[in-house]
């Protein structure tokens, strides 16, 4: 997990600071699959809340119809 | 970093880029404002996280690969030169976290060529990144009250992190091929930007057909005004104000451009390299915002939306040249940018039925395909670059330029992409929904309470 870097001295030798140095592309590849999947998981409970209004929209009166302030 | 002075360049450099993105956080925040001022009631909060959300999404897009491609595509590929290689911008680089720039691991990189980077890759990065929040947000107007947010999300990554930077890397870039080639002159991006997202949104608009009720059955407009036009004064405003903090990122604030002969000539820089200064652009943005604003006041006869619209297309207008206009220079050409935008806006809706709620394609995109022409003209002859091998500014390459912006890059991937959405399903908001209103679960929990109080009521009446 360390960088290696075990003081402060010479700071201009010093490069990376973060840790786990080495696992870029694994955190890259860990990212790109986060964000692919959340825009599944968008769309998929976007269309439970479409199907859920449109049954709401099917059974009751518009909101707002009834008492007129919304 | 091992004196004074190249410490203090550096780490100033690193500072005025960082100040510029706090700036520029205001687009995004009036924006948001701004649309949910223009949208109705039943539609505000729908509204703002289809908005919101463009910040993680082309956030964590552009760390994966927008940032690269600016880098990587100034030639094409393929039509100056091959890929270029860009180690420190690759989302797996070293200098894509924090870093103090000194020893390396990583095949490819080195201190000597990419060390810079490792202090100032992070705000640069975030400069042009707000620049394609701007992109995905301009978009998100024109889809006003009728697109699926996980749609219109899709759309927001495709033009914010993927072909803005296209264009980017191609015509404002020093070695972009648009620039070596065509001369292409867009100093604060009136196509680069803004003739691309608005060119974009008319894409995607011609595909998703207006908002239920926005034209008659005879086909004449309705004029459906902003819920709140308060909020839409205070969001306008706050691009304004935003608008400073891009103007300034998209110079480079100290550079040597002296070494023609030798010596030395530190001085800001436009994107292209090219010696401009903070005050020639102060005095042009704002008088071209003043000519756009004078202009709508005409134009619209006194409509005070109009006048803040025009007022960015003013600038928009005047852009692609402010760093070398005078000022009149860009108050006159910003006055053209406010008229041709009020006249596209309406000239579109009568005759193609656009619904642009916003006025989102005419300010960006009417506006930025103006300023892009004009600009051929006013600097026909000035070098685009500091290389003297590169093409010269003029009329036919910021033509041909314009064309690349607004309909290559920005309406054709928005039209294509918006037509696979809809065959899927994928792109506008069920019929009924769009009727009731987009936050129907909230009015509708609500609708619930009031009956829950309704009947809570009924048993122990209030005195």
């Amino acid at each position: 997990m360390s960088t290696g870097l075990e003081n402060w001295s010479n700071p201009e030798t010093i490069g990376a600071l973060y840790p786990f140095v080495g696992s870029e592309m694994l955190m890259f590849g860990l990212c790109l699959a986060l964000w692919l999947l959340w825009h599944i998981v968008c769309a998929v409970i976007e269309n439970r809340e479409f199907q859920e209004d449109l049954s709401v929209l099917a059974g009751k009166p518009l909101p707002g119809e009834e008492y007129g302030d919304n | 970093m091992d004196n004074e002075l190249s410490a203090l360049v550096t780490i100033f450099t690193e500072f005025y880029y960082w100040v510029t993105v706090v700036f520029m956080f205001f687009i995004h925040v009036g924006f948001c404002v701004y649309e949910v001022g223009a949208s109705r009631w039943r539609n505000h909060k729908h509204t703002l996280l289809k908005n919101t959300m463009i910040i993680p999404l082309v956030t964590v897009t552009w760390y994966l690969f927008g940032w690269w491609m600016y880098f990587a595509l100034p030639n094409g590929p393929g039509i100056t030169g091959p890929l270029l290689e860009a180690g420190w911008a690759t989302p797996w680089s070293e200098f894509m976290g924090a870093h103090l720039g000194g020893s390396t691991f990583q095949e490819g990189l080195s201190v000597e060529n990419d060390g810079w980077w490792a202090r100032i890759n992070g705000v640069f990065f975030a400069a042009f990144l707000l620049f394609s929040w701007t992109a995905a947000s301009i978009v998100s107007g024109a889809c006003l009250e009728r697109i699926r947010p996980s749609a219109y999300w899709i759309l927001a990554v495709a033009i914010g992190s993927f072909f803005w930077v296209i264009d980017a890397a191609w015509g404002w870039h020093p070695d972009g091929w648009m620039v070596q080639i065509l001369g292409y002159h867009d100093a604060y991006a009136s196509g680069v930007i803004h003739a691309i997202a608005g060119g974009f949104a008319l894409g995607v608009i011609i595909v998703l057909g207006p908002r239920i009720g926005k034209f008659r059955a005879d086909g004449t407009p309705r004029n459906i005004n902003p819920h709140n036009p308060w909020l839409v004064t205070v969001g306008l405003f706050l691009i304004f104000s935003g608008f400073w903090g891009f103007y300034v990122a998209c110079n480079i604030p100290m550079l040597d451009v002296g070494a023609g002969d030798g010596g030395s000539y530190f001085t800001a820089t436009n994107i292209y390299l090219t010696p401009t200064t903070l005050s020639a652009i102060t005095f042009n943005f704002l008088m071209s915002l003043s000519g756009g604003m004078l202009s709508a006041f005409i134009v619209s006869k006194g409509d005070v939306l109009w006048i803040y619209y025009g007022g960015l297309a003013g600038v928009i207008g005047a852009s692609a040249g402010n760093d070398l206009y005078h000022p009149i220079q860009a108050m006159i050409v910003g006055m053209g940018g406010a008229w041709v935008c009020y006249k596209g806006h309406f000239f579109a809706e009568r005759v193609f039925k656009i619904d642009d709620p916003l006025g989102a394609v005419a300010v960006h995109g009417y506006a930025g395909i103006y300023g892009l022409i004009v600009v051929g003209f006013m600097l026909w002859g000035y070098p685009a670059s500091m290389n003297p091998d590169y093409a010269h500014v003029s009329p036919l390459g910021q033509l041909a330029g314009a064309a690349i912006m607004f309909g290559l890059l920005g309406f054709l991937p928005g039209f294509i992409i918006a037509k696979i959405l809809s065959a899927f399903g994928m792109l506008r908001v069920p019929r009924g929904v769009e009727l009731a209103g987009l936050d129907l679960k909230e009015i509708h929990t609500r609708y619930e309470e009031k009956e829950e109080l309704r009947a809570a009521l009924a048993k122990e009446p209030m005195t």
